[in-house]
């Protein structure tokens, strides 16, 4: 370039501004962290075959972000451990390539049938248990064995750390789940057929784990997942959620995952989250009763109408300001939510039966399940208090 | 395929600068600065790049141009204080306050005019371009560029003129 042009007509207002930004103290360059997340997009966009990802609104609601969020850490969990276990012996080279990754990038799409754009969700994740997600104006940076995510939202320069602990007595978490995918990728499945996807003509496999359906779609050629499509409930809503432009052992720079809040962010508030299953369901369904008069709901799934109704009455009709992140109570809920549903998903021994009960009745266990190893059952009562009890004391017989 | 590291290496600081010149926000320079480069490569993917430099600085002018745009348009809906928008918000030690609030005005002043006038005002005035290597840049004659320039400087100069409202700036956008 030719230079930057001389200090000129001290009287002409524009002259001066410019010539005031011209000469304003600007830093050096880009932090390392800056460069790193650069490269990583930059291959991430140089290995896509499609258009890049591109930044989206973000939604405004705090049921909207709840919704996200648990479909994001459901996404994550069903991806690292769930689907895996169901995999065909025709799909058990995808599956080991999946098994045997130390990094991972991949793209989620999730299209709300009342929103006009999809929301998108870039994802990377390095041995051992780090995490980061990037959707429009928010990142997540989570250490899955330190129990730790840093929430960082760029349009208010605020940041949140979350402590969400897992208890030992927990059989499965994501962290856990990422090792045992690696011992198992050789179960059945069924073949679906072909697609072309792009200039790859994929070839598919169906996955159905509690009434969830994926559809795997992998490239013959490489054995590479190309995409992965999924259906999950959403309040009354059936949403598609899909996962694609997959990258396996690329180079992720250890900025990406540092647990720091970037110069210039505000951290707010710690939230300090309980450690084991029982207290999650403990929190939520004072939460709960505490809106209900007393009454318990009929299930912990989250996705009910029930739920989605309560949800409504705490926080549907507080419309947050554009981009401002959620409030920190909100964000407890949504973590514990989606924990537990990480939970549920991976303990088969456990029950939920709340018929008649109320709030105070101290006699009635509502929620049980058995902890790794262990012979008696952690068991949540009406009054919510918790006990270990032994299985002839629970309300139905577990299920085997 | 480029080396994408020698390039960010290389070319990296300056496009950064450009960036965080007019945003005044490391946070934003930071955004800004991956968004660039990753539409930079698109462009690699149309077109030869000749000059990748050059490419990299004009598309940090563009993205900066947007986003000074866009914070000007929430400020505008919330009636509020934006605080990214603020000299305050980074101050350097040297910078006065009376250049910290001149340079924030020129900075308000390039959301309320057209974007491409401000990226050409940006390149020329702030990054020191001369008309020949926007027009080569841009894809326009050195006409054009001289007629942006000068409609660019004209409406700055009314916004940045002392009786100007600037607390209405909706009657004023492009």
């Amino acid at each position: 370039m030719t230079g930057i042009p001389p200090f000129s007509a001290p009287d002409d207002p524009l002259d001066r501004a410019a010539d005031t930004l011209r000469r304003a103290s600007v830093p050096e360059g880009p932090r390392d962290e800056t460069i790193a997340r650069t490269l990583a997009a930059l291959r991430a966009a140089a290995a896509a075959k499609t258009a890049p990802f591109y930044r989206r609104r973000i939604m405004r609601y705090a049921l909207k972000v709840a919704a996200i969020v648990l479909l994001a850490a459901g996404t994550a969990v069903y991806f690292t451990g769930v689907l895996p276990l169901r995999a065909p012996l025709a799909f058990a080279e995808v599956a080991a390539k999946l098994r045997d990754v130390r990094t991972l990038t991949y793209e989620v799409t999730t299209k709300l049938e009342k929103e006009k754009e999809p929301v998108k969700m870039k994802v990377f994740f390095k041995e051992p248990g780090l995490v980061r997600f990037e959707g429009t104006g928010f990142v997540g940076i989570s250490d899955l064995k330190q129990g730790k995510i840093l929430q960082l939202y760029s349009d208010t320069k605020t940041a949140m750390l979350v402590d969400y602990k897992r208890s030992k007595d927990t059989k499965r978490d994501v962290a856990s789940e990422i090792e045992e995918l690696r011992g198992l990728a050789d179960k059945k499945g069924e073949s679906v057929g072909k697609k072309q996807i792009g200039d790859i003509q994929a070839e598919g496999f169906r996955v159905e784990d509690d009434g969830t359906v994926r559809t795997v779609w992998a490239d013959p050629k490489t054995k590479m997942p190309v995409l992965i499509e999924m259906w999950v409930i959403v309040g009354e809503q059936q949403v598609l959620s899909t996962i694609s432009d997959f990258q396996l052992d690329t180079w992720l720079d250890d900025s990406l995952f540092r647990m720091e809040p970037p110069e210039g962010y505000k951290l707010q508030k710690m939230v300090t989250m309980e450690q084991k299953p029982e207290d999650d369901v403990v929190h939520l369904l004072r939460a709960y009763a505490d809106k209900s008069g007393g009454q318990f709901p009929k299930s912990l799934n989250l996705g009910s109408v029930e739920w989605q109704t309560y949800l409504k009455q705490r926080w549907g009709n507080e419309k947050t300001k554009d981009k401002e992140p959620p409030k920190p109570e909100i964000v407890q809920f949504i973590m514990q939510s989606a924990r537990l549903h990480a939970f549920l998903q991976a303990n088969k021994d456990h029950g939920y039966k709340s018929d008649g009960a109320k709030l105070g009745d101290s006699d009635k266990i509502i929620f049980w399940y058995r902890p790794d190893k262990a012979d008696k059952y952690r068991a949540v009562y009406g009054d919510l208090h918790i006990a270990d009890v032994t299985a002839d004391q629970l309300p139905e017989k577990p299920k085997k | 395929m480029p080396d994408w590291d020698e390039i960010v290496r290389r070319d990296g600081p300056a496009v950064w600068r450009t960036a965080y010149r007019l945003l005044n926000n490391s946070a934003d320079a930071d955004e800004c600065f991956q968004e660039v480069f990753v539409a930079a490569l698109e462009v690699s993917r149309r077109e030869q790049v000749g000059n990748w430099r050059a490419l990299l600085q004009r598309l940090a002018a563009a993205r900066a141009v947007d986003r000074l745009r866009e914070r000007y348009r929430r400020r505008s809906r919330e009636q509020t204080t934006d605080w990214n928008t603020l000299a305050g918000n980074e101050p350097s030690p040297s910078q006065g306050v009376e250049e910290a609030e001149l340079a924030q005005c020129l900075r308000d002043a390039l959301a309320q005019i057209p974007a491409q006038q401000a990226e050409v005002f940006s390149l020329h005035g702030l990054e020191g371009w001369s008309y020949q290597e926007i027009a080569e840049q841009l894809s326009l004659s050195i006409n054009t560029v001289g007629v942006l320039l000068h409609r660019a400087r004209k409406r700055l100069r009314e916004l940045l003129a002392p009786d100007h409202e600037q607390t209405n700036p909706r009657k004023d956008r492009s």
